[in-house]
């Protein structure tokens, strides 16, 4: 199982959305995909229209309390996610008196191994904190999802810093490669902080740029991926471009 | 992200022109002027003028990437492969070279001034090593307190510290005690380097041998480890 840990340390840069649709796009193309919620704000679970209430969720995982495959909630066909409940930032600050934390979600995955192709972790808006940590080291890729905002980069930057200090000591270091997200090629702004991030990051960068689109917004506030809605579209494009490149690149490396 | 994809991210249909390029066998910008009028017009959906716009934004986007390649802007990260595909020279047009330069913007020297900033931070100017007088990202003066209780009181002791000892001795959170470590262990290491006659740091009063090993293999060998290294 390829899994692929989404993560900037900045928050609305477009993650989560980008974890929906890109495990949309990968399931559309025939890859039995888990989509893991590791924000305790569980935007990813409430974009994908899901609600936990009493039911397992990822902290239990986590905790060790119940195994992953009960916490799962059927999405579509080939489609399920591993949802979080505002109770996962407990697992954060609780975490301090934890024996390694951060090996828990690799640990918790493990028996899904066979069950799914690709797994998309959907992280927290920080990159130090011990549920990035845990996706990192679950990680067989990184993907460094960045605004094409001047602000952006400089967390991006950051966090590739910190990814580095906690990844130091892992044995299977994850590939890590850059995602532009919320491109507007209408403005200049954008259009110049793409070229400058391509001078920068080169052939890190994924080949797709995901524009920015309000039917991306309404899709997600509906609970429900644009790519279900309307394939056709140009944020569907996108995405199913992206989904096309990842397992490309997968395969490239495998190989 | 090579430069044909992002001129199609730039000026084309992202993804779907790139694909109807590539799949007519045009790999880099260079393939662009192989291409007749009418059929990249139909890629495009644009008219004559739309095309020779688009061939000028391709020869523009050369020029640029090129200019830049050679300016001292920090090397582009590799991940699969160790260094970006050459942007290959366009056609030697009679095309005003200020052009490129004025179209590079303040924006883009803005951000590549900044990235330029964390890529090479200002060194601190203290040669000392206690943790009170060095500058390290996010450690607070609360912290260098907490730090001195459980006897951590210089950058090596820090460095080579056992993590879940100095975590429970100090009440600091863990990610935040292995963040400061990690930065710390570079400082040191980098002050080993510019100094490689100094003796070796005392050891650690809060640390392990895991701590210690790591620290003298896993940087002055290899250099930092990281999928960006």
């Amino acid at each position: 199982m390829q899994i692929h840990a989404l993560a900037n340390q900045k928050g609305g840069c477009g993650k989560t959305t980008t974890a929906i649709h890109l495990a949309a796009a990968l399931n559309a193309r025939g890859q039995r995909t888990l989509l893991v919620d590791l924000d305790p704000q569980a935007h990813a679970t409430l974009g994908v229209g899901c609600f936990v209430g009493h039911g397992p969720s990822l902290v239990d995982v986590l905790n060790g309390e119940v195994p992953a495959a009960s916490a799962l909630r059927h999405l579509h066909p080939g489609l399920e996610l591993l949802p979080a409940s505002l109770r996962l930032a407990e697992f954060e600050e609780d975490a301090v008196h934890a024996l390694a934390p951060e090996r828990a979600l690799e640990q918790a995955l493990l028996p899904l191994r066979d069950q799914f192709d690709v797994a998309i972790l959907d992280c927290p808006p920080r990159a130090d904190g011990v549920l990035t940590a845990n996706a990192l080291r679950a990680a067989t890729h990184v993907m460094l999802v960045v605004e094409t905002g001047a602000f952006a980069l400089q967390g991006a930057l950051r966090a590739r810093d910190i990814f580095e200090a906690l990844l130091e000591d892992s044995v299977e270091q994850p590939s890590m490669r850059v995602l532009a997200t919320m491109f507007d090629r209408r403005t200049r702004f954008a259009r110049d902080v793409l070229v400058a991030m391509h001078a920068r990051f080169g052939d890190a960068m994924y080949d797709t740029a995901i524009r920015s689109s309000v039917r991306l917004r309404e899709a997600v506030a509906s609970g429900t991926p644009s790519l279900w809605t309307a394939p056709e579209s140009r944020s569907a494009l996108d995405f199913f471009a992206l989904a096309d490149e990842v397992l490309k690149n997968s395969t490239l490396q495998a190989q | 992200m090579d430069a044909l994809a992002l001129l199609c991210n730039l000026h084309g249909d992202g993804p779907v022109t790139l694909t109807a390029l590539r799949d007519l066998g045009c790999e880099d910008l260079v393939g662009l002027e192989a291409l007749g009028e009418s059929l990249l017009g139909d890629i495009l959906g644009r008219d004559e003028r739309g095309v020779q716009r688009f061939r000028r934004e391709a020869r523009l986007l050369g020029e640029r990437l090129d200019g830049e390649s050679r300016t001292d802007a920090p090397a582009p990260i590799a991940v699969i492969a160790p260094q970006p595909p050459p942007v290959a020279s366009p056609e030697p047009e009679p095309e005003p070279p200020q052009v490129a330069a004025a179209d590079r913007g303040p924006v883009v020297s803005a951000v590549l001034d900044l990235w330029r900033q964390f890529d090479h931070p200002v060194e601190p100017t203290s040669v000392s090593n206690v943790l009170a007088e060095v500058t390290l990202s996010g450690l607070k003066p609360d912290d260098v307190v907490a730090l001195a209780r459980v006897g951590v009181r210089t950058l090596e002791e820090l460095a080579e510290a056992d993590l879940l000892s100095l975590t429970e001795g100090s009440g600091l959170p863990y990610t935040h005690v292995a963040h400061l470590a990690f930065l710390a262990r570079k400082l040191c290491d980098r002050k080993r380097e510019e100094a490689p006659l100094v003796p070796a740091p005392a050891t650690a009063t809060v640390g392990s041998e895991k701590g210690a090993k790591r620290s003298l293999e896993g940087h002055t060998e290899d250099g930092p480890a990281g999928p960006f290294a």
